[in-house]
């Protein structure tokens, strides 16, 4: 691992279960020892806005039906986010059934906290790791979440921290549409009050920045639904795109 | 009834500056940001509205003849006056608060307000020239009603949802009440032009 890349520091974020300090504790000793930015928060929408505001690497959570399904939610909609599970006996059923939810590991209050530290960061450096890891593509179109960078061809295209997010969600739909009510809550990370326009302004805007170097590249807009991107013959007609397959992100 | 002709271009000015006010109003909403229309050209429509009500209390204080009450005069001018206010304060509310894009809502309460000052300065047109007014007073009242739903629906969307961000609700809910204001204030201002009517009878 490159000596830069081992130098970040994690960014760990717990949701707590109430009355339960134990994995808190664990988690509180493992992060001292890594040297970890360790955040707990008591409430999901807490820590949502860490995910959001990209404050989290790591989501730690407990294993509870309510928990895993805000989980993975999290881990679904944020892919450069990572989830962990702490469950209170190792080798149980339960790892397997958390691992099979989307989990990325599964640690147990049974464990060291040396272990803990590992196996959770392990997969955390894993997302970490440059070049393809962490660059989406669709066609020519390249954007680095880390970097935070969208380039075209060979041209970087000045967007902000909004438009380079839903240019992120619609890459990483691979042209498939995205509604205007998962990209809100993908970039803005409320629901959509009905009327709002600010996904098709950002989007209009989005359109005039990569018109000059688009060549192949088009947001096309499905309507009454959403947007999606496209590439290749027909992107000098993308109104009359058929697609009918949604992302359903 | 005529009215006298200074009072009568002073109030045809009024109402022609509301309906300016609620055009441009109409346009920088609907652009907003990458909007032609800056704050400024909205506040200069409301300083305009300020001197003319200003020059309808100047003639107050020195004409002994009036076409109607003095006070009908004094309120109907300050009716005229709070439209252009509340467009001013809307629209301000656009950069204060840094909306990044309007809601659709709200570009359907400026077209409401865009008739409802037209309504209404033909009801002024109508009364100089002894016409019938009820006809644009029922299309004020009309628009009225129709700015109250789209407000209520407006507002109602904004709590549909548990997790809607709160401060687009705040921002929002705030906008909405000023914009309704203003098409309030033109109902204010039909239903004085009535009273005026009803008076000279």
């Amino acid at each position: 691992m490159p000596a830069s890349l081992a130098a970040e520091v994690v960014r760990v974020v717990l949701l707590r279960l109430a009355d339960d300090l134990r994995a808190e504790r664990k988690l509180a000793v493992a992060a001292k020892q890594q040297g970890w930015d360790m955040a707990s928060v008591d409430r999901p929408p807490d820590a949502e806005h860490r995910v959001r505001n990209r404050e989290a690497d790591l989501l730690v959570i407990h294993d509870s039906q309510e928990s895993l399904e805000f989980g993975t939610r999290m881990r679904r909609n944020h892919a450069e986010l990572r989830l962990g599970a702490i469950v209170p006996a190792h080798g149980s059923d339960r790892a397997a059934v958390l691992l099979s939810a989307g989990v990325d590991e599964v640690v147990s209050l049974a464990m060291a906290p040396a272990e803990i530290a590992v196996r959770l960061e392990r997969v955390v450096r894993q997302a970490m790791t440059p070049s393809t890891a962490s660059e989406l593509s669709f066609g020519a179109l390249v954007v680095d979440p880390a970097e935070g960078t969208v380039i075209l061809g060979t041209s970087e295209i000045p967007l902000s921290r909004r438009e380079r997010h839903i240019v992120e969600v619609l890459v990483r739909a691979g042209g498939r549409t995205v509604s205007r009510e998962s990209l809100y809550r993908q970039v803005w990370g409320y629901s959509m009050a009905r009327g709002d326009r600010i996904v098709d302004v950002n989007v209009k805007r989005i359109r005039g920045k990569l018109s000059p170097v688009s060549g192949e590249i088009q947001i096309v807009t499905r309507p009454g639904v959403g947007y999606r991107l496209h590439a290749g013959d027909s992107a000098a007609h993308p109104s009359r795109a058929t697609d009918t397959e949604e992302a359903g992100i | 009834m005529a009215w006298s002709d200074r009072f009568h271009d002073l109030f045809a000015a009024a109402a022609a500056n509301a309906q300016r006010a609620a055009a441009n109003v109409e346009e920088r909403f609907r652009d907003y940001p990458d909007t032609v229309v800056s704050q400024q050209d909205i506040k200069d429509l409301e300083h305009e509205g300020d001197r003319i009500t200003t020059q309808v209390h100047q003639l107050l204080n020195t004409e002994f003849d009036t076409p109607f009450g003095r006070d009908d005069i004094y309120m109907l001018a300050s009716s005229l006056d709070d439209v252009v206010d509340h467009i001013e304060h809307a629209s301000d509310l656009l950069g204060l608060y840094r909306i990044e894009a309007p809601m659709a809502q709200s570009l359907e309460q400026c077209r409401v307000l865009v008739q409802a000052t037209e309504a209404l300065s033909r009801a002024i047109q109508a009364l100089h020239q002894g016409r019938a007014v009820e006809p644009h007073l029922a299309a004020v009242s009309t628009l009225e009603d129709e700015g109250d739903q789209v407000s209520r629906l407006a507002v109602a969307s904004l709590f549909e949802h548990e997790d809607i961000n709160p401060r687009v609700i705040i921002q929002w809910k705030d906008i909405f009440e000023v914009l309704e204001q203003a098409v309030d204030s033109c109902e204010r201002a039909a239903h004085l032009v009535g009273n005026i009517v009803v008076k000279s009878r």
